[in-house]
């Protein structure tokens, strides 16, 4: 698992847990970034841009972090 | 009857609200442009209806977020009698996961289904009559923008709506559900790449979108001035003229005309600044430039947020202030404010113009945007400061991308009205005020100005600006530049009989030094009243004043020493 901040421009992967307080969790829960979502990083420059159920996101780096998201190859959605 | 309308940001709360009542409230297609509860009233079949439009917001939970909180309190505390839940059909198993906060409130809702255009352009279809089923509440399907499905609507409001069937305490489990219920209703088509995926490649290109920001930002400055500019020279004339027709009476064409009308001839530039931001935002741009600029605004420990403010700052620095409501991270928004009046508000220009002609002709368009420039750098770098010492710790930063639309020149006019409106109330108040309080000061108790009540203020406070060689006529200009920096050259014209007269009163290097001081020293009384407003603070409103005087006297010393040298 590495954060989301850490993914390259253009790859994927499974989001798999949030971690730090619970408003960065609350926040990114109700804006549909959930566990077992998949994720597109479409641009990673000071903010990345993602992907998510087909809705664009602009992520601080600092939020991006908090994302771990799963980017092995036999990642399934849990 | 009272409805209280919940939602996404961005689903066309607004725009439903004025299909339903007529209404003309301002719609924007930028995440977060209702941050107040707006309220419409509308009549359905002789029936009494209250429309309250909260703001955005993507749950209930966050106790963090100021929209969130307003919508909440809101339900809890006014129980409405209707909740009309705007649902974006586009992307609903999100904007369910709200509808399902929603039912835990226990008040009647209406499911609107709205974007079904948009939705079926990305391939998705949405059963709403087993939708409606499965919540146990009406749930109709509709356009906002082009009226479908509001009679519809209407007639279910009138119903009173339902509580629904379903129960989910947890968030967890609200996630699950509100998955579960969008894959049973949803049917997707898989689509060919939009347009807007593809405007968006280029938009947010490493190498091309910074250019292409500063290519719309040129575009933007272009039509503010040039396509304004007969305008301008229109508005100058009739002033002219009014003020000739009523020499009779010098009160009136010395002070009130002359006043006002100095400013009001900036109403065009401001209101072709709004409209060119106007149509980049509705068109959804703006957000990608947020991203685009994100980088470099955090640099200076801002975030992309902030872009927004400080480039409505160059038209004025009023709804710029208010505009940075949309940022969520407070720390960010206080310091957006705190810098804001640096920006060079189009009130600044006549100014620069005046000195720039006067002192450095042949050279004035480099001198004026070298103004322009230090305001911009003193703003980043007051936010830079004030982040490390005063506002410390990392903001969280999440925006959603609203999808491309054609700006309709509705949501253009209503959108630039709302902002030169704050302009226009401060020609109509604080200026008008002020124009017969100067020409009061300047002609009693002897109509020679020097002797005036205006002339022993300007005597008096000269020696405070005697380092930077500013005579009593500069300083009085300078104070009364308080109340507007507009007033600053209307202040020369009275003293001097002519402004363009300074030229006899100071050095090129002094010049500078002035421009510098009224670019950065203290911002305009509509300002303060925002900067009060919005940061809901007398301390941080005095430290914008004495900071601002602070800097600029200092800047403006060394330009006015360093300037001695060189020229
Ligand atoms: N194509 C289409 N566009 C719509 C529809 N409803 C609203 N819009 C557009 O969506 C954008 C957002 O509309 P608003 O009414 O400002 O949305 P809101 O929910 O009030 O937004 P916030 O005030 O930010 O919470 C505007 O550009 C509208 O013109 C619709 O049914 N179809």
């Amino acid at each position: 698992m590495v954060p989301l901040a850490l993914m390259k421009e253009g790859s994927k992967g499974v989001v798999r847990e949030i971690v730090g307080g619970r408003g960065a969790y609350v926040k990114l829960q109700e804006m549909g970034i959930t566990r077992g979502k998949e994720i597109k990083v479409l641009r990673s420059s000071g903010a990345l841009l993602v992907a998510v159920n087909g809705t664009k996101f602009v992520v601080g780096r600092g939020l991006a972090m908090k994302v771990m998201v799963d980017v092995s190859k036999d990642r399934e959605k849990s | 009857m009272k409805v209280a309308m919940v939602g996404n940001p961005n689903v066309g709360k607004t725009a439903l609200l004025n299909a339903i009542t007529g209404g003309d409230f301002i719609i924007g297609n930028f995440p977060g442009t209702t941050v107040e509860k707006k309220e419409g009233k509308g009549k359905i079949d002789g029936v009494e209806v209250e429309f309250i439009d909260l703001p955005g917001t993507y749950g209930l939970e966050d106790v963090s977020s100021p929209d969130e909180k307003i919508a909440r309190d809101y339900i809890l505390n006014e129980k409405p009698d209707l909740i009309l839940n705007v649902v974006d059909a586009s992307n609903l198993e999100r904007n369910l996961y709200l509808t399902l906060q929603l039912m835990e409130f226990g008040r009647p809702i209406i499911v609107a289904l709205n974007l079904v255009d948009e939705a079926k352009k990305k391939g998705i279809e949405i059963d709403s009559e087993k939708l409606g089923k499965i919540l146990g509440m009406p749930v109709v399907e509709t356009v906002a923008v082009e009226n479908i499905g509001v009679d519809e609507l209407k007639r279910k409001i009138l119903e009173g709506g339902k509580k629904g069937i379903i129960h989910v305490k947890t968030l967890e489990e609200r996630i699950e559900k509100a998955e579960e219920i969008a894959r049973k209703v949803t049917k997707k088509k898989v689509v060919a790449k939009s347009v807007g995926d593809m405007l968006d490649e280029v938009f947010t290109d490493k190498y091309l979108g910074i250019p292409i920001f500063f290519a719309f930002m040129w575009m933007a400055f272009r039509f503010t001035y040039d396509v304004a500019s007969p305008l301008v020279t229109l508005i100058d004339l009739v002033i002219t003229q009014l003020s000739e027709l009523f020499s009779a009476y010098p009160v009136i064409s010395d002070g009130v005309i002359t006043g006002v009308g100095s400013v009001l001839v900036f109403v065009p530039n401001i209101a072709f600044l709004f409209i060119a931001l106007a149509i980049l935002e509705l068109s959804g741009y703006m957000a990608r430039a947020v991203f685009i600029m994100d980088k470099t605004m955090e640099r200076f420990g801002l975030n992309g947020r902030s872009v927004v403010p400080l480039i409505m700052g160059f038209g004025c620095n009023v709804p710029a202030i208010m505009a940075a409501r949309a940022i969520e991270d407070k720390n960010a928004r206080i310091v957006t404010i705190l810098v804001n009046p640096f920006i060079s508000c189009s009130a600044r220009l006549p100014i620069y113009v005046l000195f720039a002609g006067a002192f450095f002709a042949g050279m004035e368009s480099a001198v004026i945007m070298a103004m322009y420039l230090l305001g911009v750098l003193v703003a980043l770098f007051s936010a830079l400061l004030l982040r490390k010492f005063v506002f410390k710790g990392e903001g969280q930063f999440i925006m959603e991308f609203p999808s491309y639309r054609f700006p309709r020149l509705k949501d253009v006019w209503l959108l630039t009205w709302n902002r030169t409106k704050h302009f226009l109330q401060k020609a109509g108040t604080v200026i008008f005020a002020m124009s017969i309080v100067i020409w009061f000061l300047t002609n009693y108790p002897s109509s020679e100005i020097r002797y005036s009540y205006a002339g022993m203020l300007g005597y008096f406070i000269q020696p405070i600006f005697a380092p930077m060689g500013w005579g009593w006529e500069l300083s009085l200009a300078l104070i009364m530049g308080f109340v507007a920096k507009e007033v600053v050259v209307e202040t020369l014209g009275i003293v001097l009989g002519n402004p363009a007269a300074i030229a006899g009163l100071l050095t090129p290097a002094q010049a500078l030094g002035f421009m510098v001081f009224t670019l950065l020293y203290m911002p305009c009384l509509a300002t303060l009243a925002a900067i009060k407003a919005e940061t809901e603070s007398w301390k941080w409103t005095i430290f914008a004043v004495s900071y601002g005087i602070l800097i600029a006297y200092t800047l403006a010393f060394i330009v006015t020493a360093l300037g001695g040298l060189i020229f």
